[in-house]
């Protein structure tokens, strides 16, 4: 193990917080129609509340800091939030949807020397860009947005989260990252909102569709340890996730609240909310009998305890996209085999 | 060439850093890399702070670690040169 991550895997194992994720805020200047954030009515933490949270951070050894939304350049004071999170030593990342940034404003993100600033790229096609995200001249503008990065030596990424709508344009979105010189991520995950509603499930890839992709992409597959101690992922372990009210929850999809930072310092919740306990302990396939069992187990990559969490009501179970995705890996490795059904697929839909 | 021991260097302000028992992991966007530090090391970043001059990093680095102060004063030297090479510092205030 190369010293950085054996360094992560004993800051996972003593619970020090390494990295945050922040949504600053849930406005947006887009209707993207997947989007999993629930706008509440209440206010978003002020740039005191902001600033203060920053010193907390910092104090608890937080290294790595991602700044989301929502977008998060709708927030006026995104620059003071962020250079006051550079000036405290933080390794900051920026999600943005790119399309608010001019050249005065790319200057100053160029400034605050993020690690790196990830674009929502849907669609290879104004239409499909539209379709999927609303605004006015949506594609144009990212491109405009990122072009402006890059120019200045920003290191961008583009995201595409693969659905229905947009599979037949990925091959066009990954040739357009390519022109650009940047690299290209695929997601699959389309998550319930944060309430748990799943109003864009029709979106969703098939079994066939994903085992198409895999085929397509080619990336090497590492089969998942199956031993009882194994955890599906890290959550609770070195890193959780700050609302926009200063809630605090284990991940982005995890939206079991550990505490308020309108109430509680950052460590108190961070050591003692009963769900970082719960997941520290018990977060570990010995915990998890359905998938112990399941033949597709060390093909599976993409439970996400949140996502069981939202669907089945239980962080422990598993959960329809990560079992179809395991399917899909099977069968993109043994095309001529049958693939094995994992047990939800055998059980009755509750 | 050897740095001039009055010289102040500070940490690069594009240079993430925390310090985890000791053990400084650094994060240069700029360069991209992460870079992680021994004890000696890190105590040398945390001293890297545009007031300590090398001659008193070396003192200070002398006296904690028991090492002979020409010893320290050219493990400091090399250290900073090192650092100042990848841009992890500046070596002027
Ligand atoms: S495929 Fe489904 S049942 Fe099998 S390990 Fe993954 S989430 Fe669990
Ligand atoms: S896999 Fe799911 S539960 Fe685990 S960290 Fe990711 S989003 Fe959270």
């Amino acid at each position: 193990m190369d010293p950085y991550q054996s360094l992560l895997a004993r800051l996972k194992q003593q619970h020090t917080p390494y990295a945050v994720t922040w949504e600053l805020t849930h406005r947006c200047n887009l209707a993207c129609f997947m989007c999993y954030n629930v706008p509440r009515t209440h206010p978003e933490l002020s740039t005191e509340e902001a600033l203060d949270v920053l010193e907390q951070l910092a104090r608890a050894g937080v290294l790595r800091l991602t700044f989301t939304g929502g977008e998060v350049l709708t927030r006026s004071d995104f620059l003071t939030i962020a250079r006051r999170a550079r000036e405290l030593d933080f390794a900051i990342d920026i999600k943005t949807n790119a399309t608010l940034i001019t050249p005065h404003l790319a200057d100053a993100l160029a400034a605050l020397h993020p690690v790196s600033v990830e674009v929502s790229l849907l669609g290879a096609t104004p239409e499909t860009v539209q379709q999927i995200m609303g605004g006015q001249d949506t594609f144009e503008r990212i491109l405009t947005g990122v072009r402006l990065l890059l120019d200045r030596g920003v290191r961008v990424t583009l995201n595409s989260l693969m659905m229905r709508i947009n599979l037949r344009e990925r091959q066009a979105m990954m040739a357009l990252a390519h022109e650009l010189g940047i690299p290209h991520r695929v997601v699959f995950k389309m998550s319930p909102d944060d309430d748990g509603n799943d109003k864009s499930r029709g979106q969703q890839l098939s079994f066939e569709e994903m085992a198409m992709l895999y085929g397509e992409m080619c990336e090497p597959f590492h089969p998942r340890p199956d031993h009882s101690q194994a955890r599906t992922c890290s959550v609770g372990l070195h890193t959780c996730l700050i609302d926009p009210y200063g809630v605090i929850f284990p991940c982005v999809e995890l939206r079991i609240p550990a505490g308020s930072l309108r109430q509680q310092p950052f460590e108190t919740i961070w050591r003692e909310a009963p769900i970082f306990r719960e997941l520290r302990e018990r977060h570990t396939l010995a915990h998890m009998p359905a998938c112990r069992a399941c033949p597709l187990q060390t093909y599976c990559e993409g439970r996400c305890s949140g996502a069981a969490w939202k669907e089945r009501g239980d962080l422990y179970a598993p959960h329809t996209l990560a079992c179809r995705q395991a399917q899909a890996r099977y069968h993109s490795l043994h095309p001529t085999e049958p693939t094995p059904s994992p047990p939800l697929f055998l059980e009755p839909a509750p | 060439m050897n740095l001039p021991h009055h010289l102040t260097p500070r940490r690069h302000p594009d240079t993430a850093f925390r310090i985890f028992e000791g053990e400084a992991v650094l994060i240069s966007p700029t360069q991209n890399m992460v870079r992680l530090l021994n004890v000696t090391g890190s105590r040398i970043w945390e001293l890297l702070d545009g007031e300590h001059s090398i001659a008193d990093i070396a003192a200070i680095l002398s006296q904690e670690f028991e090492v002979s102060p020409a010893h320290a004063l050219s493990s400091v030297r090399a250290f900073v040169q090192t650092l100042a090479e990848r841009q992890l510092i500046l070596l002027e205030p």
